[in-house]
């Protein structure tokens, strides 16, 4: 716990007996000195564009990384807050001509300050039972944000914040309550439901539900399984699945997302499936990267190799499947933000262009710097509020710029912060995931299904059940509304 | 602390935020893209010219040392504090101040980055001409003080060629403009002096760069040779044959595999040596010299020419190439890159001299070269860990350089010396020549105020292995 | 040997010395000489151009470079080229020439001019001006200081960032700061074929939009120029168009035709009266090119003054109606790519030239540029500053000549602010 504040030496005098990495998942020797400090990574760095100072830079926090392992500086608090201030949104990997792994190393170093830390107790305890108790146990998430959206939608919202009742809670709470945005009428949950295939079935797919996007977004999340099941999917979201473990992984909880990830390969790897589909970006990577995260697990370590390979964005999916060009128009313009966690690490940028470009009379225009970030990155709102803004709002100035009606992304994270961006901006813009896009183009089909391609238990079923779902009840989305087997 | 009051002066002129100081921070402002190391006294950054005029006013006061920097891209050490001091950061002047196409002028602050210049440009059908490798990340203000060439420089000149004037704060703070918009001014060219002068003599803090108009066709050749005589003749033979193409790069057997291994070009495993030979201009003399070049490139045997006409397939055949000093991390832990340019009349000769040094010396070395400058980039791969190897790696380095001036050619073609070469000056120079230059110090009054131990030699004039030593954490490399 | 001597004269000043050296070596120890002995030298080349610069405060001694006229080295398959100071620009080009290549260096009067001279004055000639200024060619240089030590920077490569670019102090330096002894350039190969459309307009703005408009265009000149008809009929043209315009383009026999049908519907779209071709060999190409580059130094174009004035492209044409009021007679060469206006005047009593020089520099400086006064009756120099103000940079050009000319030996007093 004990911080040394050490001036630092010259380098190659390295002083020992101030706190260094340690343990299995110190950050690599080996991909720690692969970079050469070329510099090419400046450009691409939001936090570093945005001020201008190389410590805000993915080459900075890795000359940090370095001057610790080296014993050069300590783990002080001007060391945390540099590597903080870092959003993960990767997009320096992208750019390195040496193949440095960033993504791996800021983790790994994240993980290392956690216990340096000086937090409050109140700070502590509240990160621990996020973590500990409510991310990985998805019925008390569920009941939660149940308790919360009726606290949205009774009114006690408006008194509380006309009161300004939470300024006398936590710092920070104010802030979190702020940025907690407007839950939808009814969640999705992974109960084991299947949902079937519109005419033959192409492939069977195993969903993954995740956390907070079901929640937050549910809808958005049952337009995938009838994308899915309209381009001849068998759509199976496994019952037992915990959220992927990304958060944990992102703030430094490395052995909590060890234990989630091993719970979802054998979930997901219980009965056979074509591939894991995952419909939020930053998920997908987190499970892409499985097999790195259990490198040293000998139980698992194949297995999360396996796994990891299974593993298939939705619009990566859908391209390669190859999908059915929908046939019912959107007469929108709109314009695409890249998800980091889906251009930076899994350079996926062609395939959900591709899908909106599909759609009879939608207008699609480039933004400029589309893979710039837009200042979501997990609980980077919340921690780095200030910072998060900046790079919202410039965001939305290119947005703007491009006169679309609807913006396009594919990940929870940026949904809502871009929709909170919307509110800022004051614009009428529309937030929307490019599947939620499509399945309305979908839906503006003529109603007849190809002939000889009727089944009796399709998407559209759901689509019906839902709403009457709606109609029948407010607080949750407990009922089974899909008839499915396991 | 002993700086406390410096420190105070500093933040009154550039605001608290801007004056770093706290150990931690400046572990990131003691290196740039070189091997070189060195820590800072503090790093201020400046976001006028009147702070930066500020700034050098107070550390002269202080008699504390100035290092201009940029990015911090920079491949010789130019923008480490070799000896201590405050490092000037004019990474916060970013504005594009002017575009004036009807001149095909900008006027600009240092602190822009190359790419973003051409980029801003490109809607009146101009661009920046120089473009160092790492153009998406330097700036103007780092190329000016670097006179940074780039792989197109063949055809279109280095940064001297396209900077009209500057305008820079001198080391007693002043603020003088050298050259200006128009082609001539008044008076020695101050200008010309200045680009290239490694932050030596004056910090820019505007810069007035020529426009040129993008071509209206490009059309890329890559050649495969199985031997690397065959390419290095060929090159000599374009050149001579009375055409400029806008580039030729070359890399040999060991750069081709690790290209291979990393971008997988689809480069033939047993190939000797890659050209890529670019020829832009007017869609006709393209059509017709590019002809001509594959005619040249046929005469020396190749396995094979493939050409690209669209922008994507010309990424493919450039893919290789720009990918491979990357790449070099592959074949080993370490590689020292060398940037010495010779006529090129002699890069058979000269290249196949490395790979005999290469081999009596037991360390491979890998080529990767703007052929048709005649600038080398020799990388000595080696391993910091095995006893000798760093020191034979500078010993051979020595030699290679040596090589290079001997055949009539010099240093540094686009790195700069530094702090990297600066010992291998008197390669090159009487003591006459350097203390001439020398002079130029006296005349802009710098009393070493800016950037000091750079570009001369430390001492004596023979180069002292065991004093470079310092300088062999070579794992760094770059990118040209 | 005192009618040689007075060949010497400059400004009215004539020295009690001619130095000849013929080799660099001799060069070095001459100046060693005249350093020892406090003698201030004016070096000479062809001697074309001696009425540029303040008169020289003392003159001692010529030192005349015309015995170094060698070519090095010219190795053709790498495009470079080394050469003694002395030689004649006319000299040089005929030998590379012969091997297709050029150097993109002109000058007035190109068989007398040398090309350490031209260098030394440092201004772009008309011809090939898209391959940058005289400074842009340079490779490497090799110097002989006041002290008489022989020192040299650069190399024999295109491509050269080894040590401080030394060459640019005595590119436009008129030999200040040392004598420039042996020169590399880089080289450029001939273009397959040449041609020059000669075009006629009636108007000053109309030749000057076409030119821009040519400029701007698909057609990349080699050379662009335009001239009043008082310049045509010095030049003894025939036609009477009130302004015309050059231009030469090269290339390939295709992208040639393409660039002159280009270019010659952009002379027309601005209003061309006629537009004529002329295809190298011609001699009449040639014969207008060498006019032109000569305008103002040769015998029958000779003004009384001159100015060169410096501009952005796009003001030549507000700068030359500003001069429309001034009196007197009058001829105008311009290079409106390069930004550079010629203007001479013919005839002019004393206080009128006096007049219009500062005029003319008066409106150069109002757009932003500058004005040299590269001919000036010396009567007229005691009170005209005939280089201009260097502002805010001066203070380092004086100490640049303190530091390599402490003595004041080199061309003393004739450089800007009396350096």
């Amino acid at each position: 716990m004990t911080t040394v504040e050490k001036a630092i030496t010259q380098p190659g005098q390295a002083t020992p007996a101030i706190p260094l990495f340690s343990g299995p998942d110190a950050p690599e020797e080996r991909d720690l000195y692969k970079c050469v400090h070329c510099g090419f990574c400046l450009q691409a760095c939001p936090t570093y564009l945005e001020t201008g100072l190389e410590t805000e830079s993915p080459r900075g926090r890795i000359a940090l990384m370095k001057a610790v392992n080296e014993g050069r500086l300590g783990l002080t608090p001007t060391v945390f807050r540099h590597w903080d201030l870092c959003i993960q949104c990767r997009a320096c990997e992208n750019v390195c001509p040496s193949g440095v792994p960033y993504g791996r190393l800021i983790e790994a170093t994240i993980a290392q300050v956690e216990p340096h830390r000086k937090l409050t107790w109140m700070q502590r305890r509240m990160a621990d039972f996020m973590l500990n108790s409510a991310l990985p146990y998805q019925n008390r998430l569920t009941a939660m944000m149940g308790a919360m959206r009726l606290y949205q939608q009774s009114g006690l919202q408006r008194l509380v914040r006309k009161a300004r009742l939470l300024k006398l809670g936590p710092k920070g709470l104010v802030e979190m309550e702020r940025s907690l945005p407007a839950l939808p009428d009814s969640f999705f949950a992974a109960q084991g439901q299947l949902v079937h295939s519109i005419g033959t079935p192409r492939a069977r797919v195993a969903l993954l539900s995740g956390c907070l996007m079901p929640l937050f977004h549910g809808p958005a999340m049952r337009t995938v399984t009838r994308v899915l099941s309209r381009n001849g999917c068998d759509v199976s979201v496994p019952a037992g699945q915990v959220c992927c473990g990304a958060i944990h992984t992102h703030i430094g909880d490395l052995e909590k997302a060890r234990a989630m990830a091993r719970r979802n390969i054998d979930v997901f790897t219980a009965s056979r499936v074509d591939a894991v589909v995952v419909a939020s970006a930053g998920c997908g990577i987190r499970m892409k990267e499985y097999g790195h995260l259990l490198r040293n697990d000998p139980a698992y370590a194949e297995k999360a190799e396996q796994f990891s390979a299974m593993v298939k964005d939705i619009h990566e999916y859908l391209v390669a499947l190859p999908f059915v060009p929908p046939q019912g128009r959107l007469d929108y313009k709109v314009t695409y933000q890249d998800s980091c966690h889906l251009s930076h690490t899994q350079r996926i940028t062609a395939q959900p262009r591709t899908l909106l470009r599909s759609i009879p009379g939608l207008t699609f225009v480039e933004m400029e710097n589309s893979t710039r970030c837009c200042g979501a990155g997990g609980t980077y709102t919340i921690t780095q509020r200030e910072f998060s803004l900046r790079l919202l709002d410039r965001k939305m100035a290119a947005v703007r710029e491009t006169g679309a009606d609807v913006l396009a992304t594919a990940n929870p994270g940026c949904v809502i912060q871009l929709q909170y961006g919307t509110q800022r901006a004051e614009t009428p813009m529309r937030v929307k995931y490019v599947t939620e896009l499509l399945d309305e183009a979908y839906s503006n089909e003529p109603r007849r299904p190809p002939p000889g391609q009727v089944t009796a238990e399709g998407a559209w079923d759901e689509e019906r059940q839902e709403m009457r779902a709606r109609w029948k009840t407010r607080s949750g989305d407990r009922r089974r509304r899909i008839r499915g087997r396991e | 602390m002993a700086h406390e009051g410096l420190f105070q002066e500093l933040k009154v002129v550039v605001g608290e935020e801007y004056v770093v100081h706290a150990p931690e921070d400046l572990v990131v402002f003691e290196y740039d893209g070189s091997v070189d190391k060195a820590l800072p006294l503090a790093v201020v950054l400046p976001a006028t010219t009147e702070q930066v005029s500020g700034v050098v006013k107070i550390a002269r006061s202080h008699g504390v040392p100035i290092v201009p920097r940029g990015a911090g891209t920079g491949l010789s050490g130019g923008a480490i504090a070799a000896k201590g001091g405050i490092v000037v950061a004019l990474t916060r002047m970013t504005r594009i101040l002017e575009i004036d196409p009807v001149n095909r002028l900008a006027v600009v602050e240092p602190g822009v980055v190359n790419l973003e210049l051409s980029m801003a440009t490109a809607k009146y059908g101009l661009f920046f001409a120089p473009d160092p490798s790492s153009q998406k990340a330097c700036t103007i203000g780092g190329n000016v003080a670097e006179n940074s060439g780039g792989p197109h420089c063949l055809a279109y000149g280095v940064t001297t060629n396209h900077v009209l004037g500057m305008e820079v704060v001198l080391a007693d703070g002043s603020v003088a403009w050298v050259g200006g918009r128009t082609r001539e001014t008044p008076g020695y060219d101050l200008r010309g002096i200045l680009i290239g002068s490694e932050g030596t003599l004056a910090i820019t803090t505007k810069a007035v760069v020529r426009l040129v108009k993008l071509p209206e066709a490009v059309k890329t050749l890559l050649a495969i040779y199985p031997r690397l005589n065959d390419a290095s003749a060929a090159v000599s033979d374009i050149i001579a044959s009375g055409i400029v193409p806008a580039a030729i790069e070359m890399m040999d057997d060991l750069a081709i595999q690790a290209a291979e291994a990393a971008v997988h070009a689809g480069y033939p495993a047993d190939a000797g040596a890659v050209l890529l030979v670019e020829v832009d201009g007017l869609k006709e003399s393209v059509e017709v010299e590019s002809a001509l070049v594959e005619e040249v490139c046929r005469r020396h045997n190749p396995m094979e020419i493939r050409t690209a006409e669209d922008a994507a397939q010309r990424e493919r055949l450039w893919a290789g190439r720009k990918g491979a000093l990357g790449a070099l991390g592959r074949l080993a832990p370490n590689y020292y890159l060398i940037d010495g340019t010779i006529p090129r009349t002699k890069l058979v000769e000269v290249m196949a001299r490395i790979k005999e040094i290469s081999a009596e010396a037991g360390l491979p070395i890998a080529n990767v070269l703007h052929a048709g400058d005649g600038n080398l980039h020799p990388c000595i791969l080696f391993d910091e860990r095995k006893p000798g190897d760093t020191e034979r790696t500078l010993e051979i380095g020595g030699r290679i350089l040596k090589l290079c001036v001997d055949v009539g050619g010099v240093l540094t073609g686009e790195h700069g010396i530094g702090v990297e070469k600066q010992e291998y000056m008197p390669f090159m120079f009487t003591e006459d020549d350097m203390a001439s230059m020398a002079r130029l110090k006296l005349a802009f009054a710098t009393d070493d105020a800016f950037n000091p131990g750079k570009v001369f030699p430390k001492g004596a004039s023979c180069v002292d292995i065991s004093q470079m030593k310092a300088v062999a954490r070579a794992g760094a490399g770059a990118f040209v | 040997m005192t009618t040689q001597i007075s060949a010497y004269t400059v400004d009215g000043k004539t020295p009690h010395t001619v130095l000849r050296p013929s080799t660099t070596e001799d060069l070095r120890s001459m100046m060693a000489a005249a350093s020892a002995d406090k003698l201030a030298v004016v070096p000479w080349g062809g001697g074309t151009k001696m009425a540029l610069g303040n008169p020289p405060e003392r003159y001692d001694a010529a030192l005349d470079l015309q015995g170094l006229g060698r070519i090095v080295s010219h190795n053709p398959a790498d495009l470079t080229a080394t050469v003694e100071a002395g030689i004649t620009i006319a000299a040089l080009q005929d030998a590379l020439t012969k091997r297709g290549q050029f150097v993109a260096l002109g000058a007035p009067l190109a068989d007398r001019a040398t090309v350490g001279g031209t260098l030394a004055v440092g201004t772009a000639g008309p011809l090939k001006w898209q391959y940058g200024s005289p400074r842009d060619v340079v490779i490497g240089m090799t110097v002989v200081q006041a002290d008489g030590k022989a020192t040299k920077s650069g190399g024999q490569v295109v491509k050269n960032v080894s040590g401080y670019d030394m060459a640019r102090l005595h590119v436009g330096g008129l030999g200040t700061l040392g004598v420039i002894a042996q020169v590399s350039f880089k080289l450029t190969p001939l273009p397959a074929r040449e041609a020059t459309l000669l075009s006629g307009f009636a108007s000053m703005p109309q030749a000057m939009a076409a030119a821009l408009a040519v400029f701007h265009g698909g057609a990349v000149p080699l050379a662009l120029t335009t001239f009043d008809d008082d310049a045509a009929r010095r030049m003894a043209m025939p036609g009477s168009d009130a302004w015309r315009v050059a231009v030469e383009m090269g290339g390939r026999p295709l992208s040639l035709e393409r660039q002159v049908k280009e270019c010659e519907a952009a002379l027309r779209a601005h209003g061309a009266a006629r537009v004529d071709r002329l295809d190298a060999p011609d001699p009449k190409m040639s014969g207008l090119w060498r006019k032109l580059t000569d305008f103002g130094w040769d015998q029958p174009t000779r003004p009384t003054v001159s100015a060169r004035v410096s501009l952005v492209p796009s003001k030549s044409s507000e700068f030359l109606e500003a001069l429309e009021h001034v009196p007197g007679e009058r001829a105008v060469v311009s290079h409106p790519a390069h930004g550079t206006v010629l203007v001479h005047w013919y005839g002019t009593a004393d206080d009128a030239a006096a007049k219009a020089l500062s005029t003319t520099r008066e409106v150069a400086v109002r757009l932003g540029g500058s004005a040299v006064f590269e001919r000036c009756p010396v009567a007229l120099k005691a009170s005209l500053d005939v280089w201009g103000d260097a502002r805010d940079s001066l203070a380092v050009m004086r100490r640049m000549k303190e530091q390599y000319d402490p003595g004041r030996l080199l061309n003393p007093g004739r450089f800007v602010g009396g350096i």
